[in-house]
């Protein structure tokens, strides 16, 4: 009964998506519950964005389940042999820039098992919504992602922390180098891996990062030139001017289009748990 | 040396060190004539007419985008409550209306839990927006983020009433290409652009 009540869930909530080549497959409930059980399960709780309205600088973030890994290269290979319409030759091009899946010897070959073992890169956010899709997940929202990667490895809010941050910054640096690998990056709490310092990652409404001016020295996002772009860029401003880590992660996310594919870009699935 | 400002330091490198991992040009960048024509002709090429999804105008018509293959269209996504710059880029779209006797125009909206049908057909109405050149769209939010994102339109939902989004008027060549995008006002170039692509 609760196996039953939990894949009824997890359907609903891989439900969102309405382009014909990101529809989610129907898959028998026993194996949708062995997906989740391979993740990790993220508590409800709250957390702080790094722009937010006046009186709205606590989010609360619903109980869901998280990727422990990033999705590897292998595991888009399988997807691409199920779904040839996601082949970097077949491709629509509304959905992936010329760069999707360019660093792999053929349209069918991502390389060699080193390779395979690594995240999947150049995947646009279109592709990266259709792989989640097809397992019968979804992408996190930027408040999920921000909100489980606040976490290090004793605390879930880690993210005030001085020493956490710095280390993150370190991190950062070596993001999209060809030496990274799902072990580097550490496990936090809730045994989700390599959140920080491996690849940077899609979320399902990076396209909600309005601002694009991250002034530090007023913790104003919006200067009198945008302000003519926005409606109500006003409103916001950052909460902690202070936290570079997700000054760096927003202006990321700030860069991208949903067609980008960069070799420092990748991404991992979520699904919720709970109807909201 | 402060550690504030060697923090600072580190941060300018690091984003660096980020711009440098992604080196595709975002979708929102707006683009010259020159720079399409050449876009046309290379692998990158894409039409926003091959988005799927579904949609409903004002009245009450379900509509997809393709159907306005063939004519060159003005697009902007909106939302009817918006009070501050909405306003501004339908008045904008009316008075290249007035310019352009051929171009037409499309109206989504970025609050489909509010922006019904008969909240766009009101909206049409108030504003004198003629529904043969007119059409005024809302669909799922899935839809909606698609197409967002596509055209490299960014929005969230600030307060349970109001919506921050970048305010840019698409211009789609007859097959659905990404011709030229403005913030807020199109220039004389972009209209002259605009004659260009309707002959």
């Amino acid at each position: 009964m609760r196996s039953l009540r939990l894949a009824t869930l997890i359907l609903l909530a891989a439900a969102p998506r309405a382009t014909a080549s990101a529809r989610p497959v129907a898959r028998p409930d026993h194996a949708i519950r062995r997906t989740v059980s391979r993740m990790a399960m993220i508590p409800a709780g709250h957390y702080r964005p790094l722009y937010a309205a006046p009186g709205a600088e606590r989010v609360a973030v619903a109980a869901f389940a998280l990727d422990r890994d990033p999705v590897t290269a292998g595991e888009f290979l399988a997807f691409v042999e199920r779904r040839p319409e996601w082949r970097r030759d077949r491709v629509r091009r509304v959905y992936a820039d010329a760069r999707y899946l360019a660093d792999w010897p053929s349209a069918t070959d991502a390389g060699s098992l080193e390779a395979r073992r690594r995240p999947a890169t150049q995947v646009s956010w279109f592709a990266a919504r259709a792989y989640c899709a097809s397992r019968g997940k979804r992408l996190p929202t930027v408040d999920e992602w921000e909100y489980a990667a606040s976490a290090s490895e004793r605390s879930t809010h880690a993210g005030d922390d001085g020493a956490f941050r710095m280390r993150l910054l370190a991190l950062y640096t070596a993001i999209g180098k060809a030496v990274n690998t799902p072990s580097r990056g550490f496990e936090n709490v809730y045994g989700v891996r390599a959140l920080h310092g491996v690849v940077w990652e899609w979320t399902l409404d990076f396209n909600s990062v309005v601002l694009d001016d991250d002034s530090r020295a007023t913790g104003s996002g919006a200067d009198a030139r945008d302000r003519h772009l926005y409606c109500a860029s006003a409103a916001l401003g950052a909460t902690d001017p202070s936290d570079y880590p997700a000054f760096l992660r927003h202006a990321v996310r700030a860069g991208l289009g949903a067609r980008t594919s960069t070799s420092a870009l990748g991404f991992r699935c979520a699904a919720s748990t709970v109807i909201s | 040396m402060t550690r504030v400002s060697r923090t600072r330091l580190v941060l300018v490198a690091l984003a660096g060190l980020a711009v440098a991992g992604c080196t595709t040009r975002p979708a929102s960048v707006a683009r010259t004539p020159e720079q399409t024509a050449g876009a046309k002709a290379d692998a990158d090429a894409f039409s926003v007419y091959d988005l799927g999804g579904s949609w409903r105008d004002q009245s009450g018509a379900t509509r997809s985008l393709a159907s306005w293959q063939g004519k060159p269209v003005l697009l902007a996504m909106i939302y009817t409550h918006c009070t501050a710059t909405c306003p501004l880029a339908v008045s904008e779209l009316k008075r290249i209306a007035t310019l352009d006797p051929d171009v037409r125009f499309v109206l989504v909206s970025l609050d489909p839990a509010r922006d019904d049908t008969n909240r766009l057909a009101d909206y049409a109405a108030e504003r004198g927006l003629d529904p043969k050149r007119w059409t005024l769209l809302t669909g799922s939010d899935a839809d909606v983020r698609d197409l967002a994102a596509t055209l490299g339109v960014r929005y969230r939902q600030v307060t349970p009433d109001d919506l921050s989004h970048t305010n840019l008027i698409t211009l789609l060549d007859q097959e659905g290409r990404i011709a030229r995008q403005s913030s807020g006002r199109m220039d004389d170039a972009a209209i002259a652009g605009l004659h260009a692509i309707a002959r």
